[in-house]
């Protein structure tokens, strides 16, 4: 664990308040001055006055150990800013802003001037201005020409220079298995062969044979059943799909089909994407503003993954879809919603310092394209290059340069996500035209009556045009209202001018550093990045866009692949799924994430077809319950000798619970729902207005949605009380379990006890009870032999069914 | 079209006999009382209520001088030239013209003519240390040999979206875990059947659950609301503790029931660790549930207490409640307590007068008493020897005038104070200038605030970390110094 940089995107940094920093040093320049400021010092060492000498050892070191060495010294451990304060070298290599003491220069020293406390951006020390005495003695120590006797810096230099010496050896750097090119592996040979039913199980057997692990036997058909229902469209098996089953393969496939070609994959599979986008409907923030054309982004996406929009497309059309040809108006409207994806970040729009608002806006965009697309925490190269990865503070900019160049953001006293038109017919437009027109004809008449009011000469006339004036006026207001619309949906544009951007010295973005042109990162550049360089007047995000769909690059489908791998089977091939660098895990079956990217690639990059491969592998067929000896030697499945079992998502929860009571309701929302909806709707989850700051449906709240501010590629899946309190006690599952109870009393009226038992256990967990759960339920319905249930019993039933853990675990 | 369950053929259903016959089998062998096993009980500690599995933060010399921290939150920036700041200078200078740099809404290197303003009450010297305290909190000087004034604070931001957040997260942009997050992380809670963070009526602007929220940490570690702002404290309540419908015997059998059967299926599934900590999560809550009303009802509050807090008075009953609330929190073993002196506005919340200064006065008089009868409540049972109390708002407010008788934000330099376990009693650390404009002497961070916190509670704010898209994450960042200075 690296204890001195332990921090996320200094914001707080960035902010400039605190000056710590701003007395920085650039490692960068460190080596060039070491080897002169060994020289200089050696020299210096030697010829420094005795009076100076005793002025020094009298009156400044002590002011420098006491006042500074707690943070810039090798003894105090500290090198803040990268400034050293405890040998000659230390300060005449100096900082980002160049020499930390010019000697004999007060007025050009940095430090004199941070001591002096008179630009607060740029205070020394941070906690408290010095005593006038002390300040008197360090500016004269400089105007002698800094005196300086502390030449034995063998160990700062030392430290000094490996920073420096890091440097990036690019071929060597490439070696690491996620930054190679995927290549066609060859399809394994078993022993088992005929347990291999698709090129994908070849590869997992293979693994198996090779840890000698026993195989879990092949899950029941109805568990089988549930399992491919929730994986493809969330929800529980529905008699219209699963009656494409009879046992055979050709019944299990067209099966597969059926809910493959459901509108509900894209609710299922669109909201996984949107995990990653961090979609939500308000800015969160301090002044959260509510985004109410988010919607419109999140439907592109469901209809993009019904469509099975081939993935290279789809990324495209969310860094550049503005700026890419379109076919149709509705593409070039659906092109403009894609480019949400950069806007919907959280940010705080009431930021005062806007350079810091634009800076931190960039800086989440890219945090987001890093994680969601390519699996890389490239953010952390905002203040120094990365600790883990090759990725040079360079880098960082260069792609900060082209998100700089386009424009996500009005500025403002409280700024906002920009917005653009969607086009329209040109009927639509001229109904537009015709409707302005006349609204202003009625304005100019309903002014003019005003006056003429006012201006009135006896009390009739005066109540007779005040009587006109109402009519006018009422009626202006209802052509206001009968205004045509033009919708508007959040998107970017290109920045009127494209510029690269500067380097932040540590990420502070107020301290400019040298131009950093703009492109991509280099460990990741793909045979056709030469060709893609940034044309000089547009902001990139078209290259930008080429190079991430490119067929070389080396992340992008990897990433792609394992996140759907990790939602069919519980976890990913790389088990951080959001992190492919050097921090992140490794691939447990490398050769067969390269086989998926490449055939991803092969079959169009459709995101179906690999959906398809996968439930038609032997594999996704094991049952999840554990194999004692394989339990022993591989207890977390890394080699899928079984099935992982799985908790529900929320989304896949609440509705379940609605589907069971008969209350969902599986229409399309196409508007902000507003919320209220929160509680009362009954629309599928993904339609529920997801709100950074207000709050979110009790549900989601304590079942782990994905919080909406950061990619999440993963959600976390935790047991708390909360949970329990919310099945047990919420009035939301109360209410469902007995709507639940009373339609199965309406339905079937005419079971008996145990009948109804086990028809409440076949609409909730798809199986009839075991025999101890039949005794248990009887037990609770009452032993007496009328064969009849009482409503309330039967709602008690179904609500344990719904709490309990068979309902919210998929096997 | 509405959806139903498609009822399954893929199984032979058991026959009415063969059920029977087999529940002879297993049925006798279940406990029906709905309590488990005890080593259920113990597998599944593990539920995600506590900290991960080193603790590396927790070193043995930092030894903890506290438990548990209560902190008192002045929502919108109460006036600290007012209230604990006392500035001579500010009184002499009453309507003289001076100039000042780094004002908002002006390019902050620009100086710009500020007319200063007098605090708008006097103030006098209390108790053995002398501390000055103005005519605004009567009931809190009384308690200054008690209180560690830090007069140095600074912070970021300078509306309240940003200060707010930067106060509870460290951070004004970004989305991060609050303090209390990060205390119920490190330390977890020290009563299973509470959670170890709660926060009493937070207001839902300025940040809203963020300011509770974990971020990035597992959401067992957020904080618990109870009731919210503007809904009055007699009604506050934790969401779906109790159960509205069923009477305690009904639930019982309701419990038993879901809990045999969620014994039942765990059995069937091969005890899956997963399962097991689900299992247990209803155990908590079960006992939460009868707990925490408990420790919400002040029904068993003597009525000299009600009226130590101020409750049998309509001006302090609200707030009044709150502390005995903290209180009682307190002594029930929560780790972070959060009382919030609040409001739902979007745009001023209350300290927040940028014109008619003298509505501070009603904010006092309905903070003061509460406050000052936690402090003695505290002191009485013994309980502030290892609670910290913290008090303050997000920032202060300038010294000179905004408008005839405002006064704007000032993030620059303001006033907070401590009292308890720890810290020094009747004792003031660092200054602003002679206005109060600026921090000036021993500069207090809101970070360095931080980073003293956990220090206090035995954690090192650099160890104290979580990893999240491949870096580790502080409350801190990179920043932090612990102001070992007041400190006992």
């Amino acid at each position: 664990m690296l204890s001195f940089c332990v921090h996320g995107k200094s914001d707080s940094l960035a902010a400039g308040m605190r000056p710590v920093r701003m007395l920085a040093l650039g490692w960068g320049f460190l080596v060039c001055f070491a080897v002169s400021g060994m020289a200089n010092a050696a020299e210096g060492a030697t010829g420094i006055a005795s009076e100076d000498l005793t002025f020094f050892e009298a009156k400044v070191r002590p002011v420098l150990v006491e006042r500074c060495y707690e943070c810039h010294s090798v003894e105090g451990g500290k090198r803040k800013g990268g400034l050293l304060l405890d040998h000659l070298a230390g300060w005449s290599v100096g900082g980002d802003t160049g020499s930390a003491i010019v000697p004999g220069d007060v007025e050009q020293s940095l430090v004199s001037r941070a001591i002096s406390y008179k630009d607060p951006d740029f205070e020394m020390p941070p906690t408290g201005k010095l005593p006038q005495q002390e300040i008197d003695v360090l500016n004269d120590w400089i105007q002698r020409g800094a005196p300086d006797p502390r030449v034995d810096v063998t160990e700062a230099l030392a430290d000094g220079a490996q920073a420096e010496e890091k440097g990036y050896d690019w071929e060597k750097e490439k070696e690491f298995w996620a930054f190679q090119k995927p290549v066609w592996p060859e399809v394994p040979e078993v022993k088992n062969r005929n347990w291999v039913w698709t090129e994908l199980d070849a590869f997992v057997l293979s693994k198996l044979e090779e840890q000698e692990l026993d195989l879990a036997p092949d899950v029941d058909a109805s568990t089988l059943a549930r399992r491919l229902s929730f994986d493809l469209v969330g929800l529980p098996p529905q008699e219209q799909w699963t009656q494409e089953l009879d046992g055979t393969r050709a019944g299990w496939e067209r099966y597969v089909d059926t809910l493959l070609a459901s509108p509900h994959f894209g609710e299922k599979w669109g909201r996984h994407w949107l995990d990653l986008a961090r979609f939500a409907e308000s800015t969160g923030g301090g002044r959260s503003s509510l985004l109410p054309n988010a919607w419109r982004y999140r439907n592109y996406v469901m209809d993009s993954f019904n469509r099975d929009k081939p993935l290279n497309e789809f990324i495209s059309e969310q860094i550049a879809g503005d700026l890419m040809p379109a076919d149709s108006k509705d593409q070039r409207a659906e092109r403009l919603i894609a480019t949400a994806y950069l806007s919907l970040g959280p940010k705080n729009l009431d930021l005062q310092d806007k350079e810091l608002l634009q800076m931190n806006t960039v800086d989440e965009q890219i945090d987001t394209l890093g994680r969601s697309l390519m699996g890389m925490t490239i953010s952390c190269a905002r203040c120094h290059d990365h600790k883990f990865d090759p990725i040079p503070v360079e880098d960082y900019y260069g792609m900060a340069g082209i998100l700089l160049s386009t424009k996500s953001l009005v500025r403002g006293n409280i700024s906002s996500l920009l917005e653009r038109e969607l086009p329209v017919d040109p009927e639509v437009k001229e109904a537009v035209r015709k409707h302005e027109k006349i609204e202003k004809e009625m304005a100019n008449r309903v002014i003019a009556l005003r006056k003429e009011v006012k201006e009135a000469e006896d009390e009739t006339t005066r109540s007779e045009l005040s009587a006109e004036l109402k009519e006018r006026e009422a009626e202006l207001k209802a052509h206001r209202a009968s205004a045509p619309v033009v919708p508007n949906a959040i998107a970017v544009d290109e920045m009127g001018q494209a510029e690269d951007c500067h380097v932040r010295i540590r990420g502070n973005p107020h301290q400019k550093g040298d131009l950093a042109p703009r492109g991509f990162l280099t460990i990741a550049s793909t045979a056709g990045s030469e060709e893609r360089s940034v044309p000089k007047d547009q902001s990139g995000r078209m290259e930008l866009a080429q190079w991430l769909t490119d067929p070389d690059h080396p992340l992008v489908t990897r990433v792609y692949v394992n996140r759907i791998w990790k939602h069919m089977t519980g976890r990913g091939l790389v088990r951080t799924v959001d992190n492919f660098g050097n921090s992140g895990e490794k691939p447990t079956h490398p050769e067969l994430l390269d086989y998926l990217a490449l055939d991803f690639q092969r079959m169009g990059w459709s995101t179906k077809a690999l959906i398809r491969k996968i439930a038609m592998s032997h594999f996704y067929q094991l049952s999840s319950e554990a194999v004692e000896s394989s339990k022993k030697k591989d207890p977390e499945n890394l080699w899928r000798w079984r099935m992982n079992q799985r908790r529900l998502e929320a989304e896949a929860l609440r509705d379940s619970i609605l589907v069971v009571s008969g209350e969902l309701d599986p229409s399309v929302s196409e508007k902000n729902l507003g919320t209220k909806a929160l509680s009362e709707s009954r629309l599928r989850s993904v339609y529920l207005p997801v709100f950074r700051e207000e709050g979110m449906n009790d549900l989601f709240e304590v079942f782990d949605f994905a919080n909406p501010s950061f990619t999440v590629g993963s959600r976390p899946v935790s047991s708390t009380p909360t949970q329990s309190l919310f099945l047990m006690n919420s009035p939301f599952v109360q209410d469902q379990a007995l709507k639940a109870a009373e339609l199965a009393l309406k339905e079937r009226p005419d079971l008996n006890v145990e009948e109804q038992i086990e028809n409440a256990f076949q609409r909730c967990l798809h199986r009839d009870p075991t025999a101890m759960e039949l005794g248990i339920a009887r037990e609770y319905l009452g032993e007496d032999e009328t064969d009849v249930v009482g409503k309330a019993a039967l709602a008690g039933l179904y609500h344990a069914l719904l709490a309990g853990l068979d309902f919210r675990f998929v096997r | 079209m509405k959806y139903r369950t498609a009822s399954n053929n893929f199984h032979p259903a058991l026959t009415r006999r063969a059920a029977l016959q087999r529940m002879a089998c297993g049925f006798g062998s279940l406990a029906l009382g709905g309590m488990l096993h005890d080593q259920w009980m113990r597998d599944a500690k593990a539920a995600g209520t506590i900290g991960s599995g080193d603790k590396s933060w927790l070193t043995p010399h930092f030894q903890p001088r506290v438990k548990r921290v209560i902190f008192i939150f002045m929502q919108g920036g109460p006036s600290h030239v007012d209230s604990f700041d006392y500035k001579p200078k500010l009184v002499a200078d009453h309507d003289k013209t001076i100039q000042f740099q780094g004002v908002r809404f002006n390019n902050f290197r620009e100086m710009v003519d500020r007319r200063m303003m007098k605090p708008l009450w006097d103030f006098k010297q209390y108790g053995e240390s002398g501390r000055y305290v103005s005519d605004l909190f009567p009931n809190i000087a009384r308690h200054v040999d008690d209180l560690c004034f830090i007069h140095s604070l600074h912070t970021e931001g300078v509306a309240h979206g940003p200060a707010t957040l930067f106060l509870h997260t460290g951070s004004v942009n970004m989305v991060r875990p609050s303090v209390g997050s990060w205390i119920s992380y490190g330390l977890g809670s020290e009563n299973e059947n509470m959670p170890a963070f709660v926060t009493i009526a937070p207001p839902p602007r300025m940040g809203g659950p963020q300011n509770y929220g974990s971020a990035f940490l597992p959401a067992a570690h957020q904080g618990t609301p109870i009731g919210r702002v503007e809904q009055p404290i007699r009604d506050a309540k934790i969401k779906h503790l109790t159960n509205q419908r069923l009477s305690h015997e009904e639930q019982r059998q309701q419990f038993g029931l879901l809990q045999s059967l969620n014994r039942a299926q765990l059995e069937r599934a091969g005890n899956e660790n997963q399962l097991e900590a689900a299992i247990q999560s209803f155990e908590t809550a079960f006992r939460m549930q009868s707990h925490a009303p408990e420790l919400m009802d002040m029904s068993s509050e003597s009525k000299a207490t009600l009226d130590l807090y101020g409750i049998n008075e309509k001006v302090t009953e609200d707030f009044g409640r709150q502390c005995l609330m903290a209180r009682r929190m307190a002594e029930s073993g929560v780790r972070y307590i959060q009382v919030n002196y609040a409001d739902a506005d979007g745009g001023n919340p209350r300290w927040d007068q940028h014109s008619n200064m003298p509505k501070h006065e009603q904010h006092a008089r309905a903070v003061d008493l509460p406050v000052s009868g936690l402090l003695t409540d505290l002191k009485a049972r013994g309980l502030l020897e290892d609670t910290l109390v913290w008090f303050g708002g997000e920032f202060g407010r300038t010294p000179f005038a905004q408008g005839k008788d405002g006064r704007d934000h000032n993030p620059a330099g303001f006033t907070m104070w401590l009292a308890g376990g720890g810290v020094k009693p009747g004792f003031a650390y660092g200054a602003t200038d002679e206005y109060g404009y600026a921090a000036m002497e021993n500069k207090v961070h809101m970070h360095d605030m931080h980073a003293t916190l956990l220090h206090l509670l035995g954690m090192d704010h650099e160890k104290l970390t979580y990893r999240f898209a491949g870096r580790d994450f502080r409350l801190t960042d990179v920043h932090g110094r612990v102001v070992s200075d007041i400190m006992v």
